[in-house]
């Protein structure tokens, strides 16, 4: 039970394999932090960072680890500003409350101040229609949509607060526990061409601000032990609600890391090698949602052109059905049969969570 | 109160389709069937009209549905298509015999002509004779191995262009979060494609590759088809299930993830600067692979070296037990001789009894005759097995185990039949 490092006595074990000392524990994790960004990306001076906020576990930790890293005064010390966020109005008065309550003491400690921004009252410049925005806690007939349309917008937003703090990166705190879930939730929502950006290091659908992940190489297990040993507090920020696609795959994550911890760092392995299948992305046009490019495939038959003819067909247009599959009529007008919007200006995924959501009847 | 059928045609429905949830009476629902699968085959290109067309046949529901959807299809689209049944004998008791009283039947019914090739006539044993070899763990990989090439071979006997196989879009959807899992980016890239095959190899296409499993059930339902519906007796291996698991749940939530999960395989792809395996043939079936000697060579070849395990795992690891394996022969077998020469003296000349071998009576590998030291050899054999085996299903059931290796995870396909589809309820 000796330190992996120091052969003084280990306090903790991680995955069972191998343990650590308190100390050599703590400069472990940040060597990882670091090395995550040093391989990944050239920091340049004046680099500004947002840190976004949200109270759980990884952002606090992230929070902490930034902090630190920052207040050096070693050659080690990261040359970035952070500038801090907190986005409020995506979960009830009480949860939201002491989230902020949380942040703010933590500011405090860092002697820096926390800029809450409330999802509802932001100002929408670029996004699709926002009338949604505003009813967000409302919107319960379709949990799956609405965290896919949530997450979306957060996205969106952060962005946007980037932009008017001048901040050229953003910074948020995915463990590699979050990303096997997104992964799995991407490649099931049908966003398998976007998990490049989604999961990877770096998104980099942004030309004037990249976003990234540096907390990617550290799972949930080496967060509860850095939380203890530097006794910070977290709040819960998970809000998956019950009937959701995005509960079940965190239910198989989290037995996952119970059971085999070593798949969860092959599903992100595995997301650092997927790109898109489009071949001339330049000339793609944006989702207005989500930002990914709408021109994701290169074939003329894909689910989508699938799902659309039989929708065609079991809803009795037969003599259109026929025309396509004779060649007569084109597969766009056929896509188009799926969701009005698709492919004007939202992806696949975006157009479903759109149409899903607005379909309050069902 | 009875429902009208959603396209309008006046008459009450008696479904909800699963995958669109829309309600449709009995001929709506079997002309959108067939259609979607006329849609698929002309979109994907499918066919060239005077093909010759094998159609792999299990017996099962899947096979069964696409001998009769590509029957009926080609006759009323005229397709011009010579469409005949490939079936597989694996040789399990019980599962695949009677099966294959259900493709002899489809035969008959549907007029085409049947090939049926048997594991035993292609490689020397039956799946009931591996089993008994290996025990129950690993049995998808070996039927898995040795069915794909199979199809292959007899492709290549009927001398086809192409064979269609049942995979449905249950199917694709489940291999392509096992990939996932596991992290296989070769199989995942390929997994989605309608129609696989590289140069110098038969292509394989899936006409029912948008086709719901649950409509397939339907289909076969409403039209009385008759199809062989136990399902394999042997376990998927622990990824699959994993992922067959995961599935079923994510259905309940949101039937269309099926569709979802496909067309994101669709429009993902590897990275430039990600190197992948890239497929030869075997240097000695010639048939194709990612290595230089095929799966199923290696698994045949520890079969007959009684070292079974050989070859489920790391290609690495497999040399080194036959290396092993070698050595431990050559110096049994030096041993043998040493004993002999010594026996010899005293016996004065007497040759080797096993009839077979007509040396002077030192034995040589080729020698089968001295059945008690080749027991004393398997033994060894198995003791080294402990030592190398890997993690086998039953350690990884409850996790997975760790698999960074692209080219050297097993062939793994959906058994058409054999093993496919968990338990079916349909809400009609
Ligand atoms: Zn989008
Ligand atoms: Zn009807
Ligand atoms: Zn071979």
């Amino acid at each position: 039970m000796k330190c992996k490092k120091c052969d003084s006595i280990g306090t903790l074990a991680i995955r069972k394999e191998y343990f650590f000392c308190d100390d050599c524990f703590l400069s472990y994790v940040n060597h990882k932090f670091r090395a995550c960004i040093g391989k990944n990306t050239k920091i340049k001076p004046k680099d500004k960072a947002l840190l976004c906020l949200s109270g759980g576990s990884s952002s606090i930790v992230l929070l902490d680890l930034v902090m630190n890293s920052v207040s050096l005064e070693t050659h080690k010390k990261l040359r970035i500003t952070p500038v801090l966020l907190h986005i409020t109005g995506l979960k009830n008065d009480s949860l939201n409350q002491r989230n902020s309550q949380l942040l703010h003491d933590l500011s405090k400690k860092y002697n820096t101040v926390i800029n809450e921004v409330n999802i509802n009252d932001y100002k929408w410049k670029n996004t699709v229609d926002l009338n949604f925005c505003t009813k967000f806690l409302g919107l319960t007939h379709n949990p799956t949509a609405k965290l896919d349309y949530e997450a979306k917008i957060k996205q969106n937003l952060y962005y946007e607060v980037a932009k008017e703090m001048e901040c050229n990166l953003i910074f948020t705190g995915e463990t590699n526990t979050t990303l096997a879930q997104n992964l799995l939730s991407n490649i099931v929502m049908g966003r398998g061409s976007q998990v490049e950006n989604d999961i990877g290091f770096c998104d980099g659908r942004n030309c004037n601000v990249k976003l990234l992940r540096p907390m990617r190489d550290l799972s949930v297990e080496e967060l509860d032990h850095y939380k203890r040993i530097k006794k910070l507090d977290s709040v819960c920020d998970t809000n998956i609600s019950v009937n959701s696609i995005q509960k079940v795959i965190s239910n198989f994550v989290d037995e996952l890391q119970t059971n085999s911890p070593a798949t969860i760092s092959t599903i992100c392995k595995t997301a650092d090698k997927l790109g898109t299948a489009a071949k001339d992305i330049k000339e793609s046009q944006i989702c207005s949602l989500c930002q990914s490019n709408l021109d994701v495939h290169n074939s003329k038959l894909t689910a989508i052109e699938a799902i659309s003819f039989s929708k065609r067909i079991s809803s009795g247009d037969i003599s259109k059905a026929i025309k396509i599959c004779s060649n007569e009529l084109d597969n766009v007008e056929s896509s188009n049969f799926l969701f009005p919007d698709y492919n004007i200006t939202l992806c696949y995924c975006c157009s479903k969570t759109y149409s899903e959501l607005n379909n309050t009847s069902v | 109160m009875p429902v009208l059928c959603k396209t309008g045609c006046g008459k009450n429905a008696v479904l909800k389709r699963p995958k669109t949830g829309d309600v449709l009476c009995k001929d709506c629902f079997f002309w959108a069937f067939e259609t979607e699968i006329h849609y698929t085959i002309i979109k994907g290109n499918l066919f060239k009209s005077g093909d010759a067309v094998a159609v792999a046949a299990s017996g099962g529901k899947d096979s069964t549905v696409l001998a009769h959807v590509l029957k009926t299809l080609n006759e009323r689209y005229d397709y011009g298509l010579n469409l005949m049944l490939l079936s597989i004998d694996e040789g399990i008791t019980g599962y695949r015999d009677d099966s294959l009283e259900t493709v002899k039947r489809n035969r008959d019914d549907y007029e085409m002509s049947l090939k049926i090739l048997s594991y035993k006539d292609l490689y020397g044993w039956t799946m009931d004779e591996i089993v008994e070899q290996i025990g129950r763990k690993n049995n998808c990989t070996f039927c898995g191995v040795f069915r794909r090439q199979a199809l292959d071979r007899g492709a290549a006997m009927l001398n086809v262009k192409c064979i269609a196989t049942g995979h449905n879009a249950d199917d694709i959807a489940e291999t392509v979060l096992m990939n996932i899992l596991r992290g296989d980016i070769a199989r995942l890239k390929r997994c989605t494609a309608i129609s696989t095959g590289s140069e110098g190899t038969i292509p394989r296409v899936k006409p029912l590759k948008y086709t719901y499993e649950k409509e397939i059930v339907m289909y076969a339902h409403y039209k009385k088809l008759v199809y062989f519906s136990t399902e394999c007796i042997f376990a998927p291996n622990a990824y699959r299930g994993h992922a067959r698991a995961l599935l079923k749940d994510l259905e309940k939530i949101r039937p269309s993830c099926i569709m979802d999960i496909i067309y994101s395989g669709e429009t993902m792809a590897v990275k430039e600067d990600v190197s992948l395996p890239s497929q030869r043939t075997c240097s000695r079936c010639k048939f194709v692979s990612s290595q230089e000697v095929c799966k199923a060579c290696v698994l045949l070849e520890g079969l007959n070296k009684g070292l079974p395990k050989l070859g489920i795992g790391k290609s690495s690891k497999a040399k080194r037990m036959l290396d092993e394996y070698h050595a431990k022969q050559q110096m049994s077998i030096d041993e043998l001789n040493k004993e002999f020469q010594a026996n010899n003296c005293i016996a004065k000349g007497k040759t080797c009894r096993s009839g077979g071998c007509k040396s002077n009576g030192l034995i040589s590998n080729d020698c089968q005759g001295n059945k008690n030291k080749n027991e004393h050899l398997n033994e060894k054999a198995n003791e080294m097995l402990t030592v190398y085996l890997l993690p086998d299903d039953e350690c990884i059931v409850n996790g997975i185990s760790p698999t960074d290796n692209d080219q050297e995870n097993f062939e793994e396909i959906a058994c058409e039949g054999s093993c496919g589809g968990g338990s079916i309820s349909i809400a009609f």
